[in-house]
């Protein structure tokens, strides 16, 4: 065992909690958006059972979101060693990355879960509610995306 | 009304189940047979563009779920004589 000051043997420790903290939280956020937007869909349904397709868009979009940490978490197990091939430096840097998508995850499923809740019930009253809330859909979506983006550049670091 | 609902339930199965497999299998395939076995990129490249290119997979399904769902609903919009009061 080559241990020394960059290669400790808590190295290891930081990178595989950035691979649980970026699934642990992206499903977080994941879980509270299709749970809040289905209770939205459950009370919606039951006046306007015909728009069940078009209302189960934010528990896809909150699914999406999960898919977002696991593929973080995937690439960061990957990469993980034993602690004389992974050096402090590389820990750091996939705990960062694992924080990002996870933190970002979180804030995208509050945010999808809010406005789908609030957007299916819309829409059951107001059919053309429903491209705004694609649209803010979407754009809750994008802060999970750009958390992703950042933490693949990093990983790439 | 029964097989309209089987048929919006099929469809929502189908939709689902391809947006949760073909990201997955996207970046295992394309990280092992295209990147590694064909182009014998290094293990972080290959890792890193596979999973591009399960997030562009997985946005295309995404996108195709919301045609269908937009286009689906606009055609069903008037039959509202079966609602159980």
């Amino acid at each position: 065992m080559a241990l020394s000051e960059e290669n400790p043997v808590y190295g290891p420790f930081f990178g595989v909690m950035g691979a649980a903290s970026a699934i642990i939280f992206s499903a977080l956020g994941a879980a509270y958006g299709t749970a809040k937007s289905g209770t939205g869909i459950a009370a919606m349904s039951v006046m306007r059972p015909e728009l069940i397709m078009k209302s189960i868009i934010p528990v896809v979009m909150a699914g999406i979101i999960a898919i977002y940490g696991l593929v973080v978490a995937v690439l960061i197990s990957g990469n993980l060693a034993e602690p004389a091939e992974y050096p402090l430096y590389r820990g750091f840097i996939h705990l960062g990355a694992g924080l990002a998508v996870g933190f970002s995850g979180l804030a995208a499923g509050f945010a999808i879960g809010i406005v789908g809740d609030a957007g299916v019930r819309g829409t059951a009253q107001q059919p053309r509610l429903f491209v705004g809330m694609i649209l803010i859909l979407i754009f809750a979506e994008v802060l999970g995306l750009y958390g992703l983006i950042v933490a693949i550049y990093l990983y790439t670091k | 009304m029964s097989t309209s609902s089987l048929s919006i339930f099929k469809t929502v199965l189908y939709y689902s189940v391809f947006i949760i497999i073909a990201p997955i299998s996207t970046f295992f395939f394309t990280k092992i047979v295209f990147f590694e076995k064909l182009l014998g990129t290094s293990s972080v490249a290959s890792n890193v563009w596979s999973a591009i290119a399960s997030i562009i997979v997985l946005h295309i399904a995404l996108g195709m779920y919301i045609m269908r769902a937009y286009s689906d609903a606009n055609k069903v919009k008037s039959d509202k004589e079966d609602k159980v009061d």
